[in-house]
């Protein structure tokens, strides 16, 4: 039985594994392939960008252009032609003012990608229903920001980073690229000098964001980089809770994504950062699939402040990104919790960095590796203690589970103590899933294929409890769809 | 017709024969002890009706309620009611007990074509259950079986299977590690699931359990084969004179 | 003084090796040297050792290790010295022999350098089935004509076990006089169901640097205990290049160190499983004081196929001083599922309810520190399994730390 099975069963997932592979027919308005300085000038011009964050660009890509490409990575990166791809691409009905002028093609998309922004509107007045307010970016462009009238009455502001730069020039202006200065890395340059959209959240003094904030990325356009910059400032005291999930359709091309994300908290203030990536990965001969080289970090700059990060990465064929935490203030916490899961060939070398400056700042890393088929995940993490964070404390669990003996799982903490008063602590374990736990499983009545998500959802629970509830039930179902064909 | 028919069973493991030609019937609601000494291939009887990966079954045959036992995936066995109580019950750190019973319940009642029961339906027979068991809500919450002390693991298994409701209940050494009190709430635990239609096969190196779980049969099991069948009387004259009469027969 | 100082020895030695001639000795950017900062030798004018020249050593210094009942073999700068070892009466079955260095190791930068810079290699063989009961301790002495020379030399020594040998081997390296860049390499082989005990210990004083390497490799059913005491006051770096080359061999691996002043110590592992139902175990415990610093960079590979592998790691390190740093790395590259590997690494201050806890019995701060830290260090000398050895690594350290911290 079980030979018959499981070919069915890998032609069935072929099809239909990654449910997310819808394509949208849009019309769309493409800038010229290629990248040269006169795209970066039309990227700023369509914006009607002020002229410091043109400079801002042009400098980026002066930079971008001499710089190597990350080399200390684990996953083979091939050579990628940047000339090769679309840097501007917008749905041509642009500007709209309301969802009601919003492409209805588009809302469909997003209605199949489980988040019916319409609906949400009309939930808006329903008792005890979850609030989520979410701002899409489709390709490079943010469409429709939901929730805006109840956000901006409490001085909130959620919209599109285009739009922040004309109504918010100083906050923009002030903060964009203090947390991950152009000059950080080749991806992070790049984002810089042909960034075209993302969001932009600031939280004033003393508010509790009343909802969920959320972005739903989705690369559409074949050959389209997505390029988008995300910049969210908790002002003292202040707090958010801020999803993001991305998707995007079957390619047999590799498709670039080279995001930025800036966090900053102000004194006593948090933002919380979940994200579930689940970008197409490649078929199962490692064809297609999204390269996603994110740059993601926050700065705690105030006393008592605090970033956490949660991601729960399951797709992309190659992931590199490492969201981290400065903790210069005084007392302020960073966190970050990962699930990664790689099948197949997918590749991934994720981690974070937790930078300790000020007095007693603590920081928590836990990270759960999951590699099955022919995969390969390394986590790879720095914990620095500098000389002047006395009583600083750290934490951190990195735990692989390899499921088959063709896959690979790596562990690469660097720890750097340079107070005497600091305690670090790193523990990492390998192991798998045992035989005597599946058949437990079986003897149960559980399937094979159930069983393995059960164990793996085990595994991998303290970071899925840090998840929002919407979004972790969605992210267990995740783990069983990225493991099938893992076993059998 | 016979719930569980074994004839001839000869079995495997790593190599070598420990099974040796079982012959067993198995009749609707009746109670079978099989008892015998260590190494005797008790374990390996219920490993091989479990379906277990690496027990090779080299001749004969299994009947389960008509069909064939051994043709099953061990998934499958247990969603047509077979149940097996592990000796050593295995710990799946992370996995709510809750959750792991609900995954297991919901996969019978699909396999029988039955609707899934919601969370809260669900909740509510597993505490009554559960109460019965005197199994604290607590230890529900707890990752199955993981810092569970010997006694409590044999009671979430009874648990389990007051959950499942098997046709064929098989006890793998259920008394081992428990003391009286526990021995008596895990045998209550049992025989309030003795019915008509239900069977057990209650593997055991002591009479003692079978003082509390009467048996209708009781087979002496030694170097792979059944050397004696008899009533529950047989247990109790095992108590006085042991196994060796019996290892000699089997030689 | 030239401005690129590995060319200046490559020319000294009349060997280039196989460095490229502009090749200069690796910076931080080199991820295998990222915490190990090798500018303090530029401090010195190295001169190479050659064969030729005649060393001043009478008799083994007083600040070597003292083991009773022990073969000594002395090295002065990187060439034995007949005079002061023991040559004369070895065990059936133990054979002794100086000779050219023979072929080359890895292709790692300290690989080459010793390969470059080595004259002469010792070679240390076992018969089969043999047992050495008498430890062989190999000294290896810097000296110099006075306080301000600056000798540049490269020992090599080849340990071979074959089949069912057993044998314990001490190497410790002390400085007589003046300031040495050392480069001593180790190359060890166990044979089928061979045992050895492998200790090292690390002494050099302040303005020495030493660049080691240990390569070792373990097979079939084959024990292996070793132990790296670094207690010296300079830059000392030992990589150990460990391979489970055969199924069910078992290795200890473990260390510990204490750094004071400027000094820089630098374990660096790396095990790698390629074989079945092996055991490696990594046992370090490390403690920084004054300025000093201390690395750890352990890497435990385990092979596709590898199955059965069991791999642990553990590396504990106390700062207590504000100035002091720690660094530490410790890496599982694993290609088998059927695997038990794990590291740990903690970096702290000694235990404030602990602390608190001897105090209040009355005993004085400084030395309640001393004793926990101690004890501290002490944890890792346990793991010595020869007790002979034992009691020696554990008074050595003792009496390191009597001169530091009480």
């Amino acid at each position: 039985m079980a030979t018959t099975d499981t070919v069915e069963r890998v032609s069935a997932l072929e099809a239909e594994k990654y449910r997310y592979g819808f394509s949208t027919d849009i019309e769309m308005d493409f800038a010229p392939k290629g990248l040269n300085e006169d795209i970066v000038r039309l990227i700023s011009a369509k914006k009607e960008e002020p002229e410091w964050l043109l400079e801002w660009r042009l400098k980026a890509f002066a930079l971008w252009q001499d710089m190597p490409e990350p080399g200390w990575q684990k996953p083979d990166v091939p050579q990628i032609d940047y000339q090769d791809v679309y840097y501007y691409a917008a749905p041509k009905k642009d500007g709209p003012k309301s969802l009601d002028e919003v492409d209805p093609k588009l809302l469909e998309t997003y209605a199949k990608l489980g988040i019916p922004l319409k609906e949400q509107e009309v939930l808006a007045g329903v008792e005890g229903a979850p609030r989520v307010a979410v701002d899409a970016v489709f390709d490079s462009v943010s469409v429709a920001t939901t929730y805006r009238k109840e956000l901006e009455s409490h001085g909130i502001v959620f919209c599109s980073i285009s739009e922040a730069v004309k109504t918010h020039p100083d906050l923009v202006k002030k903060y964009l690229g203090s947390v991950v200065p152009y000059s950080d890395n080749k991806h992070a340059c790049l984002n810089a000098a042909v960034f075209t959209d993302g969001s932009f959240v600031y939280i004033p003094k003393g508010v509790k964001c009343p909802m969920e904030l959320s972005t739903y990325f989705r690369i559409n356009a074949q050959e389209t980089g997505q390029f988008e910059r995300t910049l969210i400032i908790a002002d003292e005291g202040s707090y958010v809770s801020y999803l993001e999930g991305c998707t995007a359709p079957m390619r047999d091309e590799n498709q670039l994504h080279a995001a930025v994300v800036e966090l900053i908290t102000l004194d006593d203030a948090e933002i919380k950062y979940s994200t579930v990536q689940n970008w197409y990965p490649g078929d199962v001969n490692g064809k297609g699939g999204i390269f996603n080289f994110v740059t993601k970090r926050g700065a705690c700059r105030g006393r008592n402040s605090k970033i956490s990060w949660t991601q729960v990465e399951t797709g992309s064929a190659i992931t590199w990104k490492y969201p981290s935490c400065i903790l210069q203030g005084d007392n302020s916490v960073g966190e970050f919790y990962s699930v990664a899961i790689t099948n197949n060939c997918q590749q991934a070398d994720t981690g974070t960095k937790m930078i300790h400056i000020g007095k007693n700042t603590r920081s928590r890393i836990i990270s759960k590796g999951i590699s099955a088929g022919r995969a390969d995940q390394t986590y790879r993490g720095l914990v620095r203690v500098l000389p002047n964070a006395s009583g600083a404390r750290n934490f951190t669990q990195c735990d692989s589970l390899l499921i088959g003996d063709k896959c690979g799982a790596h562990t690469i903490p660097y720890i750097e103590s340079r107070n005497p008063t600091a305690q670090l602590e790193h523990e990492a374990t390998t192991s798998r899933i045992s035989e005597d736990q599946l058949f437990y499983c079986l003897s149960r009545g559980i399937g094979e294929e159930e069983a393995v998500a059960l164990i793996v959802n085990g595994f991998c629970k303290e970071v899925m409890q840090t998840l929002p509830m919407e979004f972790a039930v969605e992210a267990q179902k995740l783990i069983g769809i990225s493991l099938e064909g893992s076993v059998g | 017709m016979s719930l569980l028919k074994i004839e001839n069973l000869s079995a495997t493991v790593g190599g070598t024969e420990i099974l040796k030609g079982i012959n067993l019937d198995i009749q609707p609601g009746e109670v079978h002890a099989i008892m015998g000494p260590n190494g005797s291939g008790k374990s390996t009887l219920s490993y091989v009706l479990a379906g277990r990966p690496g027990y090779e079954v080299t001749g004969g045959s299994v009947t389960y309620q008509g069909k064939n036992l051994l043709e099953m995936a061990p998934e499958e066995r247990a969603c047509e009611g077979v149940f097996l109580a592990f000796q050593y019950p295995v710990e799946l750190p992370g996995v709510a007990n809750t959750t792991f019973l609900k995954h297991a319940l919901n996969a019978r009642r699909k396999h029988q074509g039955e609707a899934e029961l919601d969370a809260l339906e669900f909740v509510k027979a597993l505490r009554k259950k559960a109460k019965e068991l005197n199994i604290p809500d607590d230890m529900l919450k707890r990752p199955v079986n993981v810092g569970f002390s010997g006694g409590e693991k044999k009671r979430n298994e009874t648990l389990q299977m007051a959950i499942l409701e098997p046709r064929m209940a098989i006890l793998d050494e259920t008394d081992s590690g428990l003391d009286i009190d526990a021995l008596k709430l895990v045998s209550d635990g049992v025989n309030a699931l003795r019915s008509a239609d239900r069977s057990f096969l209650v593997i055991t190196h002591y009479q003692r359990l079978l003082d509390y779980i009467v048996p209708d049969k009781v087979h002496v099991l030694s170097a792979g084969r059944i050397v004696k069948t008899g009533g529950k009387e047989l247990a109790q004259e095992l108590e006085k004179t042991g196994y060796a009469a019996y290892e000699d027969e089997a030689a | 003084m030239t401005d690129n100082l590995l060319q200046d020895l490559l020319r000294q030695r009349g060997d280039s090796g196989r460095f490229d001639p502009k090749e200069a000795l690796p910076t931080r950017k080199a991820e295998a040297w990222k915490y190990t900062d090798l500018k303090r030798l530029e401090k010195f004018g190295w001169s190479v050792w050659l064969a030729e020249d005649s060393h001043g050593v009478t008799a083994i210094p007083d600040a070597a290790l003292k083991i009773e009942g022990a073969i000594n073999i002395v090295l002065v700068n990187g060439f034995l010295d007949r005079d002061l070892s023991a040559l004369d009466h070895l065990p059936m079955g133990l054979s002794l022999e100086a000779g050219p260095a023979s072929e080359a190791y890895g292709d790692g930068f300290t690989d080459r350098l010793s390969d470059a810079l080595t004259q002469e290699e010792l070679t240390l063989h076992v018969d089969a089935g043999k047992v050495i009961e008498a430890p062989i301790h190999i000294h290896h002495i810097t000296w110099g004509a006075d306080a301000d020379a600056a000798i540049a030399h490269a020992a090599r020594v080849t340990i071979t076990l074959d089949k069912g040998a057993e044998a314990t081997v001490v190497e410790s390296h002390v400085t007589a006089s003046g300031n040495g860049f050392t480069v001593p390499s180790l190359g060890v082989s166990l044979g089928e169901n061979s045992r050895l005990g492998l200790y090292s210990a690390l002494m050099e004083k302040a303005g020495s640097s030493q660049i080691g390497l240990a390569d070792i490799g373990v097979s079939k059913g084959a024990v292996l205990d070793s132990f790296i005491l670094s207690i010296g006051k300079g830059l000392a770096r030992r990589e150990v290049r460990l391979t489970m080359a055969g199924e069910r061999g078992e290795a200890a691996l473990s260390g510990a160190y204490f750094g004071t002043g400027d000094a820089l110590i630098d374990t660096t592992t790396f095990v790698t499983h390629g074989a079945e139902n092996a055991t490696s175990r990594q046992f370090f415990r490390g403690v920084l004081d004054d300025r000093s610093r201390g690395v750890f960079q352990g890497k435990v590979l385990v092979r596709e196929g590898a199955q059965g592998t069991d791999g642990q790691q553990q590396h504990k390190a106390l700062l207590l001083s504000a100035q002091a740093e720690v660094d530490a790395k410790p890496e599982l590259e694993i290609y088998a599922d059927d695997v038990q590997c794990a590291h740990g690494a903690t970096v702290g201050a000694l235990d404030e309810d602990q602390l608190f806890y001897l105090r209040a019995r009355g005993i004085p701060e400084a030395q309640a520190r001393a004793l926990l830290t101690q004890s501290f260090l002490i944890e890792a000398v346990e793991h010595i399994a020869r007790p002979a050895i034992r009691d020696v690594f554990r008074d050595a350290l003792a009496h390191r730390l009597e001169g530091d911290l009480v």
